[in-house]
């Protein structure tokens, strides 16, 4: 159980609650049993215990053995029927398994419904309007991991029905993560997403220069949000894996007469630098994520890069050793990494 | 550092012992399709609390033994209803607590096993049952049963370790399926079935493992609890899928105990026992279970030792056969 508010009853309360539990509870046992003794014992595929499933079903959305019956009523008897009154509407059933996902956005088994009823429809305008579905559903919840799956799930089914359009979902789906992310810069699945595009969208370019110009886009678009907000670390855990990802350093490191991946990494040191004094001045410590990403940064330089240390100071122990009172929560990584 | 609140032992016993006598609750009988994890989890907590005799094992086996899906052969959450991966775990569990597994006639391991193993798919994966759900939580189910049965082999173990590699992300945590975001259950899932199979340093890197343990201890918020994901509310079972993955990779000590250990004592409902979510919300024995056994995991509280790769006690698993 999640997020449900501790209700201190009075005696007289519980005594009220279960008085009216009790024909709830007679009625859905009744249900209950009639629905296992149908499956189990009958094996009874037919219309009726299909409503049975529904009505149930609308009572109780996580009793999966009613969704395993509802799957095996569908496959046994609707699809084997052969007298067009009984064909099955598809769409009827998405539009319960829709209604369902209104109310029970976090049930795994309505999801798995969904999908499973997807393999057996599977035609492109479907795929489109499922596209359309889970906006819906991540306009409401825009952290719900399984609408962000299903999403996924569902761009890669509108893939494979149109393979020529692949290019151009990968660019709409890049742009819906912008558009999360302008929303609410701390939507961390937005930014994942972001992560797991971005490499695509750069290999769909053709030529050194068009790549190398939506690297210094996204390095913009990072410089923004990380002076937007450096409190929170979604932006900081996708910049780690900006300045460390193979394909985007291997693009830098040939630009610039071969400086062109040390110097971003200057540029981005320069400006968490930037932010971190700004912090400094007004409340007196260090933005403990700049520090953080100021370590990756001079790990890059120091050990990887093996950079000239003319000029520079590896300052990695000072600003761990700073971690340790500005961060205290996880002074045993520092501690670690100090030995 | 920690606040002085009093860790309710003798409450958290009548809560789970009570767990069985709510039959006037609407909300027990909706959860039927979790019963069996429910006693796992009751049990597993009164472990931790040395009282595990508060359950009479004999009807506990009984009812165990109910949950046979004769038709799928394995074991269902209730009486009637369809055997699925997660149940199937759960009861395998409680009947290795009860040192019972011999209950089994061998038919019905080989029948268990045949119903784990025809649920891995081509990719390593596995489903929770027939109906496709995919997710990394039955790949620990899956394999977690296995070893408790002694019955792990390569066939098996080398598509499902491969599965879990494609299952890493960026940002050093693990996600329901390749390409899903990061999520602390999922850490635990994934690494503890790394460490079930002994593949964890042959699967990840020094380097991945020390990201690994920087997302997990980034879990940690200022109140002292821990969230599943970035800029997500804290939740006293990620006490277990943080802390417990952070035990399997030897950086149990990377976030605050004080902190968490207060967070978790914060969320006790005074007047029944029982743990919740966060503090303020009702209690549920999920929460209970992995509140405590994070409390155990810390060495607080006297209580039993629990094994971060199984979520049993240890005196249980070192019975285990090692899975080479
Ligand atoms: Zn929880």
């Amino acid at each position: 159980m999640h997020g449900i508010k501790r209700k201190n009853f009075t005696q007289e309360l519980i005594k009220q609650k279960k008085l009216k539990d009790q024909a709830k509870i007679k009625y859905y046992r009744e249900l209950n049993n009639q629905l296992l003794i149908a499956y189990k014992t009958n094996h009874k595929y037919d219309l009726e215990s299909f409503k049975l499933t529904s009505i149930i079903l609308d009572l109780n959305p996580e009793l999966n053995v009613a969704w395993n019956f509802r799957r095996k009523i569908i496959l046994n008897y609707f699809l084997q029927n052969t007298d067009s009154n009984v064909a099955f509407d598809w769409n009827q059933e998405l539009n319960f398994t829709m209604l369902q996902l209104k109310r029970y956005p976090k049930v795994y088994w309505i999801w798995n419904h969904r999908t499973w009823c997807l393999r057996y429809v599977n035609d492109i305008q479907m795929w489109q309007n499922e596209l359309h579905l889970v906006d819906k559903m991540l306009a409401v919840d825009a952290r719900n991991f399984h609408g962000w799956t299903y999403r996924r799930y569902v761009v890669s089914q509108l893939k494979k029905n149109e393979p020529s359009n692949s290019d151009l979902l990968n660019e709409t789906e890049f742009d819906y993560t912008t558009v999360k992310i302008n929303k609410d810069i701390s939507n961390f699945s937005a930014w994942h997403q972001r992560a797991s595009l971005f490499p695509g969208k750069l290999s769909q370019l053709q030529g050194y220069s068009a790549k190398l110009e939506l690297i210094k886009n996204e390095i913009s678009y990072l410089t923004n949000a990380i002076f937007t907000d450096a409190e929170d670390q979604s932006v900081w855990i996708y910049l780690k894996w900006f300045i460390t990802d193979a394909t985007i350093v291997g693009i830098l490191q040939t630009g610039e007469g071969g400086d062109g991946y040390l110097n971003v990494l200057k540029q981005f040191e320069d400006s968490i630098q930037i932010i971190n004094n700004d912090e400094i001045e007004f409340s007196g410590k260090d933005n403990n994520w700049c520090l953080k990403i100021l370590i990756v940064i001079q790990t890059i330089f120091f050990d990887k890069l093996q950079v000239e240390k003319g000029g520079r100071t590896d300052d990695r122990r000072i600003m761990l050793e700073k971690l340790v009172e500005v961060d205290p929560l996880r002074k045993n990584r520092y501690l670690y990494l100090l030995k | 550092m920690t606040e002085q609140i009093k860790f309710y032992r003798d409450k958290h016993l009548s809560f789970i012992e009570s767990l069985d006598t709510k039959t006037e609750d609407y909300e027990y009988w909706l959860s039927e399709h979790l019963r069996i994890n429910g006693v796992y989890w009751g049990l597993t907590a009164l472990c931790c609390l040395k009282a595990s005799d508060k359950f009479k094992k004999k009807d506990v086996i009984e009812f165990v033994l109910s949950c046979w899906d004769k038709e799928n052969g394995s074991f269902a959450p209730f009486k009637g209803h369809d055997a699925h991966l997660l149940s199937t775990l759960s009861a395998v569990q409680i009947l290795a607590i009860y040192d019972s597994i011999s209950v089994l006639s061998p038919e019905m391991v080989d029948s268990i096993v045949k119903f784990v193993t025809s649920n891995q798919l081509e990719d390593g994966s596995f489903q929770g049952d027939e109906f496709g759900e995919v997710d990394t939580r039955f790949t620990y189910n899956a394999l977690s049963t296995l070893s408790i049965l002694g019955k792990l082999t390569p066939q098996v173990v080398d598509p499902a370790v491969s599965y879990i590699k494609n299952c890493y992300n960026f940002d050093g945590g693990f996600g329901l399926c390749p390409g899903a975001e990061s999520h602390s259950a999922q850490a635990f899932t994934c690494v503890g079935a790394l460490a079930i199979v002994g593949k964890l340093e042959e699967t990840l890197t020094k380097q991945q493992l020390d990201d690994l343990g920087w997302w997990l201890c980034e879990r940690q918020v200022d109140n002292g609890g821990l969230n599943g994901r970035p800029s997500k509310l804290p939740d006293v079972c990620y006490s277990w899928w943080v802390l417990s993955t952070l035990a399997i990779i030897g950086k149990l000590d990377w976030i605050n105990f004080p902190k968490l250990h207060s967070f978790i004592l914060k969320s006790q409902d005074p007047q029944k026992g029982g743990i919740s979510d966060r503090p303020g919300n009702e209690v549920d024995v999920y929460h209970t279970c992995f509140g405590i056994a994070g409390l155990s995991l810390m060495g607080v509280e006297d209580l039993e030792p629990i094994d971060p790769v199984y979520c049993m006690p240890f005196y249980i698993t070192k019975k285990f056969l090692k899975y080479k």
